[in-house]
Protein backbone atom coordinates (compact mmCIF):
# COMPACT_ATOMS: atom_id res chain seq x y z
CA UNK A 1 0.00 0.00 0.00
CA UNK A 2 1.55 3.26 -1.23
CA UNK A 3 0.03 6.63 -1.19
CA UNK A 4 0.85 9.66 -3.21
CA UNK A 5 3.86 11.99 -2.16
CA UNK A 6 1.24 14.76 -1.29
CA UNK A 7 -0.88 12.57 0.71
CA UNK A 8 2.06 11.09 2.87
CA UNK A 9 3.53 14.20 3.56
CA UNK A 10 0.18 15.51 4.88
CA UNK A 11 -0.01 12.43 6.90
CA UNK A 12 3.64 13.05 8.57
CA UNK A 13 2.89 16.79 9.14
CA UNK A 14 -0.45 15.87 10.87
CA UNK A 15 2.00 13.78 12.94
CA UNK A 16 4.02 16.16 14.07
CA UNK A 17 1.32 18.80 14.55
CA UNK A 18 -0.70 16.71 17.19
CA UNK A 19 2.56 15.19 18.49
CA UNK A 20 3.27 19.41 19.39
CA UNK A 21 0.14 19.89 20.71
CA UNK A 22 0.61 16.88 23.46
CA UNK A 23 -2.07 14.77 22.15
CA UNK A 24 -2.91 11.38 23.51
CA UNK A 25 -1.09 8.98 20.97
CA UNK A 26 -3.10 5.68 21.04
CA UNK A 27 -5.82 8.07 19.89
CA UNK A 28 -3.67 9.78 17.21
CA UNK A 29 -2.39 6.48 15.78
CA UNK A 30 -6.31 5.69 15.38
CA UNK A 31 -7.52 8.61 13.75
CA UNK A 32 -3.97 8.58 11.62
CA UNK A 33 -4.63 5.20 10.57
CA UNK A 34 -8.45 5.75 9.37
CA UNK A 35 -6.86 8.72 7.48
CA UNK A 36 -4.66 6.58 5.90
CA UNK A 37 -6.81 4.11 4.60
CA UNK A 38 -9.57 6.92 3.63
CA UNK A 39 -6.41 8.71 1.57
CA UNK A 40 -5.47 5.35 0.01
CA UNK A 41 -9.10 4.30 -1.23
CA UNK A 42 -9.94 7.63 -2.52
CA UNK A 43 -6.32 7.64 -4.60
CA UNK A 44 -7.47 4.36 -5.88
CA UNK A 45 -10.64 6.40 -7.28
CA UNK A 46 -8.56 9.16 -8.22
CA UNK A 47 -9.62 11.96 -5.99
CA UNK A 48 -7.50 14.82 -4.83
CA UNK A 49 -5.75 15.30 -1.61
CA UNK A 50 -7.68 18.74 -1.49
CA UNK A 51 -11.06 16.66 -2.29
CA UNK A 52 -10.48 14.81 1.47
CA UNK A 53 -9.21 17.76 3.87
CA UNK A 54 -10.67 20.77 1.53
CA UNK A 55 -8.31 23.64 1.20
CA UNK A 56 -6.40 24.24 3.97
CA UNK A 57 -4.41 21.40 5.72
CA UNK A 58 -4.24 24.16 8.50
CA UNK A 59 -7.99 24.31 9.58
CA UNK A 60 -8.32 20.73 8.84
CA UNK A 61 -5.68 19.62 11.21
CA UNK A 62 -6.84 22.45 13.96
CA UNK A 63 -10.48 20.47 13.46
CA UNK A 64 -9.15 16.90 14.14
CA UNK A 65 -6.85 18.62 17.24
CA UNK A 66 -10.04 19.65 19.23
CA UNK A 67 -11.42 16.59 19.27
CA UNK A 68 -7.93 14.20 20.26
CA UNK A 69 -8.06 14.68 23.84
CA UNK A 70 -4.93 16.22 25.05
CA UNK A 71 -2.39 13.82 27.34
CA UNK A 72 -1.83 15.95 30.49
CA UNK A 73 0.59 12.81 31.13
CA UNK A 74 2.92 15.07 29.15
CA UNK A 75 3.20 18.54 31.52
CA UNK A 76 2.63 16.79 34.71
CA UNK A 77 5.18 13.49 34.37
CA UNK A 78 7.32 13.89 31.16
CA UNK A 79 8.29 17.32 31.75
CA UNK A 80 9.03 17.53 35.50
CA UNK A 81 10.74 14.33 35.50
CA UNK A 82 13.25 15.37 32.85
CA UNK A 83 13.85 18.54 34.27
CA UNK A 84 14.42 16.90 38.18
CA UNK A 85 16.72 14.21 36.19
CA UNK A 86 18.86 17.02 35.00
CA UNK A 87 18.65 18.30 37.86
CA UNK A 88 19.64 15.66 39.91
CA UNK A 89 23.26 15.54 38.15
CA UNK A 90 23.71 19.04 38.39
CA UNK A 91 23.29 18.39 42.25
CA UNK A 92 24.95 15.23 42.76
CA UNK A 93 27.95 17.18 40.36
CA UNK A 94 28.03 20.00 43.38
CA UNK A 95 27.18 17.61 46.54
CA UNK A 96 29.89 15.28 45.47
CA UNK A 97 32.41 18.36 45.70
CA UNK A 98 30.73 19.74 48.63
CA UNK A 99 29.53 22.66 47.16
CA UNK A 100 26.75 23.92 49.35
CA UNK A 101 26.02 27.15 47.51
CA UNK A 102 23.50 27.53 44.89
CA UNK A 103 22.44 30.32 42.90
CA UNK A 104 19.00 31.41 43.16
CA UNK A 105 18.85 32.32 39.45
CA UNK A 106 20.02 29.33 38.25
CA UNK A 107 17.45 27.26 40.28
CA UNK A 108 14.86 29.61 39.34
CA UNK A 109 16.06 30.32 35.70
CA UNK A 110 17.21 27.10 34.38
CA UNK A 111 13.85 25.04 34.60
CA UNK A 112 12.36 28.36 33.00
CA UNK A 113 14.34 28.04 30.35
CA UNK A 114 13.57 24.48 29.37
CA UNK A 115 9.32 25.25 29.75
CA UNK A 116 10.25 28.17 27.43
CA UNK A 117 12.33 25.81 24.85
CA UNK A 118 9.39 22.98 24.68
CA UNK A 119 6.64 25.85 23.73
CA UNK A 120 9.07 27.62 21.36
CA UNK A 121 10.02 24.10 19.81
CA UNK A 122 5.96 22.78 20.17
CA UNK A 123 4.98 25.97 18.24
CA UNK A 124 7.45 26.13 16.04
CA UNK A 125 6.58 22.15 14.94
CA UNK A 126 3.17 23.23 14.45
CA UNK A 127 3.86 26.12 12.29
CA UNK A 128 6.12 24.31 10.29
CA UNK A 129 3.63 21.46 9.66
CA UNK A 130 0.51 23.53 8.96
CA UNK A 131 1.92 26.08 6.87
CA UNK A 132 3.92 25.90 3.49
CA UNK A 133 6.77 26.69 4.24
CA UNK A 134 10.49 26.63 2.52
CA UNK A 135 13.52 24.15 3.15
CA UNK A 136 15.27 27.76 3.54
CA UNK A 137 12.71 29.47 5.95
CA UNK A 138 12.28 25.79 7.81
CA UNK A 139 16.75 25.82 8.13
CA UNK A 140 16.56 29.67 9.28
CA UNK A 141 13.85 29.12 11.83
CA UNK A 142 15.72 25.56 13.39
CA UNK A 143 18.98 27.41 13.80
CA UNK A 144 17.25 30.66 15.47
CA UNK A 145 15.68 27.82 17.61
CA UNK A 146 18.62 25.98 18.33
CA UNK A 147 20.17 29.19 19.47
CA UNK A 148 17.37 30.57 21.96
CA UNK A 149 18.06 28.28 25.15
CA UNK A 150 21.74 28.63 23.92
CA UNK A 151 21.78 32.10 24.81
CA UNK A 152 19.06 32.07 27.58
CA UNK A 153 21.63 29.59 29.60
CA UNK A 154 24.90 31.53 28.69
CA UNK A 155 22.84 34.77 29.74
CA UNK A 156 22.13 32.99 33.26
CA UNK A 157 26.03 31.70 33.51
CA UNK A 158 27.27 35.23 32.55
CA UNK A 159 24.66 37.18 35.29
CA UNK A 160 25.45 34.99 37.74
CA UNK A 161 29.52 35.73 36.83
CA UNK A 162 29.81 38.70 36.80
CA UNK A 163 26.39 39.91 39.42
CA UNK A 164 26.43 39.21 42.61
CA UNK A 165 22.58 37.19 42.31
CA UNK A 166 21.53 35.93 45.65
CA UNK A 167 22.21 32.44 46.61
CA UNK A 168 21.34 30.08 49.21
CA UNK A 169 24.00 27.92 51.03
CA UNK A 170 22.64 24.48 52.74
CA UNK A 171 24.00 22.91 55.93
CA UNK A 172 26.15 19.45 55.21
CA UNK A 173 22.88 17.86 56.71
CA UNK A 174 21.01 19.08 53.84
CA UNK A 175 23.87 18.19 51.48
CA UNK A 176 22.76 14.49 52.35
CA UNK A 177 19.44 15.00 52.33
CA UNK A 178 19.91 16.38 48.69
CA UNK A 179 22.17 13.76 47.21
CA UNK A 180 19.40 10.79 48.74
CA UNK A 181 17.01 12.76 46.75
CA UNK A 182 19.01 12.99 43.59
CA UNK A 183 19.28 8.99 44.10
CA UNK A 184 15.49 8.61 44.41
CA UNK A 185 14.98 10.37 41.27
CA UNK A 186 17.42 8.86 39.09
CA UNK A 187 15.68 5.53 40.04
CA UNK A 188 12.73 6.97 39.51
CA UNK A 189 13.08 7.79 36.25
CA UNK A 190 14.86 4.20 35.58
CA UNK A 191 11.38 2.89 36.50
CA UNK A 192 9.66 5.47 35.03
CA UNK A 193 11.18 5.07 31.14
CA UNK A 194 11.86 1.39 32.32
CA UNK A 195 15.82 1.63 31.31
CA UNK A 196 18.35 0.51 33.28
CA UNK A 197 20.65 3.88 31.76
CA UNK A 198 19.14 6.39 34.28
CA UNK A 199 20.66 4.40 37.20
CA UNK A 200 24.21 3.08 35.58
CA UNK A 201 25.58 6.24 34.03
CA UNK A 202 25.13 8.18 37.58
CA UNK A 203 26.16 5.29 39.13
CA UNK A 204 29.40 4.88 37.60
CA UNK A 205 29.95 8.35 37.46
CA UNK A 206 29.31 9.12 41.40
CA UNK A 207 30.09 6.28 43.27
CA UNK A 208 33.69 5.68 42.37
CA UNK A 209 34.29 9.59 43.21
CA UNK A 210 32.43 9.49 46.44
CA UNK A 211 34.68 5.87 47.13
CA UNK A 212 37.69 8.17 45.83
CA UNK A 213 36.83 10.77 48.28
CA UNK A 214 37.30 8.23 51.38
CA UNK A 215 40.19 6.65 50.46
CA UNK A 216 44.06 7.77 50.55
CA UNK A 217 44.92 7.59 46.78
CA UNK A 218 46.90 10.78 45.19
CA UNK A 219 44.75 13.08 42.82
CA UNK A 220 46.79 12.13 39.66
CA UNK A 221 45.83 8.49 40.29
CA UNK A 222 42.23 9.40 41.61
CA UNK A 223 42.13 11.36 37.92
CA UNK A 224 43.46 8.10 35.92
CA UNK A 225 40.73 5.33 37.83
CA UNK A 226 38.32 7.95 37.40
CA UNK A 227 39.23 8.79 33.42
CA UNK A 228 39.73 4.87 32.74
CA UNK A 229 36.53 4.25 34.05
CA UNK A 230 34.36 6.67 31.85
CA UNK A 231 36.50 5.35 28.75
CA UNK A 232 35.82 1.88 29.38
CA UNK A 233 31.79 2.87 30.32
CA UNK A 234 32.03 4.68 26.57
CA UNK A 235 33.57 1.98 25.00
CA UNK A 236 30.99 -1.11 26.73
CA UNK A 237 27.89 1.09 25.91
CA UNK A 238 28.65 2.07 22.60
CA UNK A 239 29.48 -1.63 21.47
CA UNK A 240 26.44 -2.61 23.49
CA UNK A 241 24.61 -0.53 21.16
CA UNK A 242 25.58 -1.79 18.02
CA UNK A 243 25.58 -5.34 18.90
CA UNK A 244 21.89 -4.32 19.78
CA UNK A 245 21.49 -2.82 16.49
CA UNK A 246 22.54 -5.40 14.83
CA UNK A 247 20.27 -8.08 16.12
CA UNK A 248 17.30 -5.91 15.15
CA UNK A 249 18.76 -5.93 11.76
CA UNK B 1 -13.37 27.07 5.56
CA UNK B 2 -14.60 24.68 8.64
CA UNK B 3 -17.95 23.36 8.17
CA UNK B 4 -20.22 25.79 9.53
CA UNK B 5 -22.05 24.25 13.12
CA UNK B 6 -25.34 23.99 11.37
CA UNK B 7 -24.03 21.64 8.50
CA UNK B 8 -21.59 19.77 11.27
CA UNK B 9 -24.75 18.69 12.97
CA UNK B 10 -26.78 17.58 10.11
CA UNK B 11 -23.76 15.86 8.89
CA UNK B 12 -24.00 13.78 12.03
CA UNK B 13 -27.53 13.07 11.24
CA UNK B 14 -26.97 11.49 8.18
CA UNK B 15 -24.10 9.42 9.51
CA UNK B 16 -26.03 8.24 12.46
CA UNK B 17 -28.93 7.39 9.89
CA UNK B 18 -26.21 5.50 7.82
CA UNK B 19 -24.65 3.70 10.60
CA UNK B 20 -27.71 2.30 11.20
CA UNK B 21 -28.70 0.71 8.49
CA UNK B 22 -25.54 -1.37 8.57
CA UNK B 23 -21.99 -1.39 10.43
CA UNK B 24 -19.81 0.27 7.90
CA UNK B 25 -16.40 2.47 7.68
CA UNK B 26 -15.12 5.78 6.94
CA UNK B 27 -14.39 5.29 3.10
CA UNK B 28 -18.01 3.55 2.91
CA UNK B 29 -20.09 6.22 4.38
CA UNK B 30 -18.66 9.18 2.29
CA UNK B 31 -19.54 7.16 -1.20
CA UNK B 32 -23.10 6.83 0.20
CA UNK B 33 -22.92 10.52 1.79
CA UNK B 34 -22.40 11.49 -2.11
CA UNK B 35 -24.84 8.68 -3.83
CA UNK B 36 -27.16 10.62 -1.93
CA UNK B 37 -25.72 14.13 -3.17
CA UNK B 38 -24.36 14.94 0.27
CA UNK B 39 -21.13 16.68 -1.04
CA UNK B 40 -21.13 20.17 0.49
CA UNK B 41 -17.99 18.92 2.96
CA UNK B 42 -14.40 17.70 2.36
CA UNK B 43 -14.70 13.80 2.60
CA UNK B 44 -12.22 14.30 5.69
CA UNK B 45 -14.48 15.99 8.24
CA UNK B 46 -16.62 13.35 8.44
CA UNK B 47 -13.24 11.74 10.75
CA UNK B 48 -13.21 14.59 13.61
CA UNK B 49 -17.09 14.53 14.11
CA UNK B 50 -16.77 10.16 14.49
CA UNK B 51 -14.45 10.83 16.91
CA UNK B 52 -16.92 13.16 18.78
CA UNK B 53 -19.44 10.41 18.29
CA UNK B 54 -17.56 7.82 19.54
CA UNK B 55 -17.11 10.03 22.56
CA UNK B 56 -20.43 10.68 23.20
CA UNK B 57 -21.16 6.98 23.43
CA UNK B 58 -23.36 7.52 20.07
CA UNK B 59 -21.44 4.92 18.06
CA UNK B 60 -18.99 1.95 18.63
CA UNK B 61 -15.94 0.92 16.47
CA UNK B 62 -14.30 -2.49 15.98
CA UNK B 63 -11.09 -2.82 14.00
CA UNK B 64 -11.21 -5.62 11.54
CA UNK B 65 -8.44 -7.09 9.35
CA UNK B 66 -9.20 -6.95 5.70
CA UNK B 67 -8.98 -10.30 3.76
CA UNK B 68 -6.82 -8.74 1.39
CA UNK B 69 -4.15 -7.78 3.94
CA UNK B 70 -3.20 -4.22 4.87
CA UNK B 71 -3.92 -2.22 7.57
CA UNK B 72 -6.88 -2.87 9.96
CA UNK B 73 -9.84 -1.10 9.29
CA UNK B 74 -12.47 0.24 11.52
CA UNK B 75 -15.88 -0.44 11.47
CA UNK B 76 -18.49 1.68 13.02
CA UNK B 77 -22.29 0.45 14.55
CA UNK B 78 -25.00 2.32 16.43
CA UNK B 79 -25.41 2.24 20.33
CA UNK B 80 -28.72 2.48 21.75
CA UNK B 81 -27.48 6.03 22.62
CA UNK B 82 -27.31 6.75 18.42
CA UNK B 83 -30.36 4.86 17.89
CA UNK B 84 -32.24 7.76 20.63
CA UNK B 85 -30.13 10.42 19.75
CA UNK B 86 -31.22 9.25 15.49
CA UNK B 87 -34.73 9.61 16.36
CA UNK B 88 -34.37 12.92 18.08
CA UNK B 89 -32.78 13.90 14.79
CA UNK B 90 -35.50 12.67 12.40
CA UNK B 91 -38.16 14.90 14.49
CA UNK B 92 -35.71 17.95 15.20
CA UNK B 93 -35.02 17.72 11.15
CA UNK B 94 -38.80 17.06 10.02
CA UNK B 95 -39.47 20.15 12.04
CA UNK B 96 -36.88 22.88 10.88
CA UNK B 97 -37.15 21.31 7.04
CA UNK B 98 -41.26 21.87 7.09
CA UNK B 99 -40.90 24.81 8.74
CA UNK B 100 -37.85 26.19 6.15
CA UNK B 101 -39.98 24.78 2.99
CA UNK B 102 -42.80 26.91 4.44
CA UNK B 103 -40.96 30.04 4.67
CA UNK B 104 -39.50 29.31 1.05
CA UNK B 105 -43.35 28.61 -0.65
CA UNK B 106 -44.78 31.63 0.75
CA UNK B 107 -41.96 33.77 -0.56
CA UNK B 108 -42.02 32.41 -4.31
CA UNK B 109 -45.40 33.03 -4.49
Amino acid sequence: MTLSKESQTFLDNLRIYLFASSRKEAEVIEIMEELEDHLYEAEQDGKSVEHIIGKSPKAYMKEIEVEVEKDSRFWLIFVPLIMLNGFAYLIMNKAIADDRSYSLLALIGSPAVFVITILLLFSLYRFIAANKVSKKVTLFLYLLMGTVPTAMFIGILLTDLFIETPAITISPLMNTVVIIAACLIFIAAALYWKAWISVVVPAVLYIPQIILRYTNINEESKFFILMSIFIILSLSMTIWYFTQNKKED
Amino acid sequence: MSTSQLLKGILEGCLLAIIAERETYGYEMVEKLASYGFTMVSEGSIYPLLLRMKKEGLVSTTSKVLPSGGPKRKYYQLTTEGQAELEGFKERWAAVSSSVDNILRRHQS
